[in-house]
């Protein structure tokens, strides 16, 4: 997944300027930078949630993504909501289609993952904060056949217990060689699970490299860190 | 007895308007209020093919179908533009401009005289001329569009348009194609209206654009309110006893101007109570 030049701004305030960024098959991709600095602003143009006002971005036909504030649809149940997100279908074929026994068994399989296995038939808006976050990530995970995974601040408000299972998952999605761009505020996260990072700033790239290299950049350290 | 046939084909005609109103309503999240237009354009069609031109009855209502697809096409492809109230206001100024078009376009719709005289159906060359053989028919109906309602809302179309409902922009993320199956629920849910419509008329025998108007589909609307939104349950409870209501009311003994009013009292009282203690409705499944 490649960006060349991106740029989006709201009103007057420029977003994104000249954001050019390279996420490789089967590595772990980080974007961290401060708050308003434009990473989800960037994940929101790669997602075509909004539209790039200038530049090219080449980018896989199917992803999977996950919201900062978690996007669910309350009232379906947790195995309503991944079965609607294996794989999307035109009006027409969605009529005469039921689910069957395997696509059940896939959401389900996803479902024992994320630890949710008694939670199979509740309504998404029956479950905790941290839960709904799990589900956010199991419907990601759905997604039959995307290449690429966006995940914006996966593991905000995740227990103790959940964060290393959703690290395992990611990590998993990683090994199938899928590109996983993450937005993350931790830096042990990021330390552990990316293999590259890029740090934006007021809508600018300031940095670029492996975690440890970024992270003491003194440039990354007094607009990021406050060091 | 014929009373009672009556009051179940009355009954038989407006649970297939609530269930194809709360597939729009309930469960697209759509809120329109030109519910009684559509059923006027499938009412009108009928009435105008089978007395003026002699079609039959069944031709009649494909003909009724294929206007309202038409029609609630069009219509969605205008009001898609518009969102939260507004589109709930564009839904309402459809429904007065198709009830405009019926009290005006004088030499086919009679104007505020309507059409009388409507032939009774024949369907299969059997005419259906006695009550009891019209209430078998209307209950077919019925039956066809309750499996129809459980079979769409269990299909994959059913999980989209309620996630659509839910988060549009989720939805839309995740591919789907959100314009087009708002369209699809909304010439669904006119295709099943416009049926009820050509069934009332041919019943009836008379129409006049008095039982097209917004009230109309207001009424149609307070059917899903009481019964429950996203509930085939809750619109079928909705639409027996929003009918009933009024036929209990004659037996209480009040005259019948205090029963009209005490009718739309009643109403506005059970409307209050629901709102305050149970928002969801009697069976409902989902809060808007």
């Amino acid at each position: 997944m490649k960006t060349y030049n991106i740029n989006h701004h709201f009103g007057g305030i420029q977003a994104l300027n000249d954001v050019s960024i390279f996420c490789e098959e089967g590595k772990i991709t980080g974007l961290i930078g401060p708050n308003g600095s434009g990473k989800s602003t960037l994940v929101n143009v790669l997602t075509n949630v909004l539209h790039r006002m200038h530049g090219k971005v080449e980018n896989g036909k199917h992803f999977a993504r996950t919201f900062q504030d978690a996007k669910l649809w309350s009232n379906l149940t947790v195995l309503e909501s991944f079965l609607m997100a294996q794989k999307s279908e035109s009006w027409l074929y969605s009529i005469f289609h039921f689910s069957s026994l395997e696509e059940i068994k896939s959401a389900k399989e996803i479902i024992e993952r994320i630890e949710l296995t008694h939670h199979t038939n509740t309504k998404v808006r029956n479950l905790s904060y941290g839960q709904r976050k799990l589900v956010e990530i199991g419907r990601a995970l759905s997604v039959t056949n995307s290449q690429i995974l966006y995940l914006d601040e996966p593991f905000a408000g995740l227990s103790d217990i959940s964060t290393p299972l959703v690290k395992d998952l990611i990590l998993e999605e990683k090994k199938k060689g899928k590109v996983v761009l993450i937005i993350e505020h931790d830096m042990n996260i990021i330390r552990t699970l990316c293999d590259y990072v890029y740090v934006l700033d007021a809508g600018k790239v300031i940095a670029e490299g492996t975690p440890d290299e970024c992270l003491n950049n003194k440039e990354v350290k007094e607009a990021y860190l406050g060091l | 007895m014929d009373y009672i046939i009556h009051i179940l084909i009355i009954i038989s005609i407006f649970v297939p308007l609530a269930l194809s109103l709360d597939l729009l309503v309930g469960r697209t999240g759509i809120l329109s209020i030109t519910h009684a237009g559509m059923y006027g354009l499938g009412a009108y069609t009928t009435a105008i093919l089978t007395k003026t031109y002699g079609v039959s009855f069944l031709t009649s209502v494909a003909v009724g179908i294929l206007v309202t697809v038409c029609a609630s096409y069009m219509l969605s492809k205008v009001l898609s533009r518009l969102k939260g109230d507004y589109y709930t206001l564009g839904s309402f100024g459809a429904n007065i401009i198709l009830f405009s078009l019926f009290m005006n376009l004088t030499p086919l719709t009679g104007g505020p005289m309507g059409i009388f005289n409507i032939p009774q159906a024949v369907i299969f060359g059997i005419p259906v001329t006695s009550t009891l053989a019209f209430l078998l028919v209307s209950l077919v109906f019925m039956c066809l569009v309750i499996i129809f309602m459980q079979m769409i809302t269990t299909s994959r179309f059913g999980l989209i348009i309620q996630a659509i409902r839910d988060d549009t922009l989720a939805t839309e993320v995740f591919g789907y194609n959100v314009k087009d199956f708002k369209t699809v629920a909304f010439v669904i849910s006119a295709s099943i209206a416009s049926i009820a419509g050509s069934l009332y008329s041919t019943y009836i025998s008379f129409i006049d654009p008095s039982s097209f108007t917004l009230n109309e589909s207001i009424f149609m609307l307070t059917m899903i309110i009481i019964g429950g939104f996203a509930s085939k349950r809750g619109a079928i409870f909705g639409a027996v006893f929003v009918i009933l209501l009024p036929e209990l009311l004659r037996f209480v003994g009040l005259p019948d101007s205090i029963a009209a009013q005490l009718r739309v009292a009643i109403y506005g009282a059970i409307l209050m109570y629901l709102m305050y203690k149970k928002p969801t409705g009697v069976f409902g499944n989902y809060t808007p």
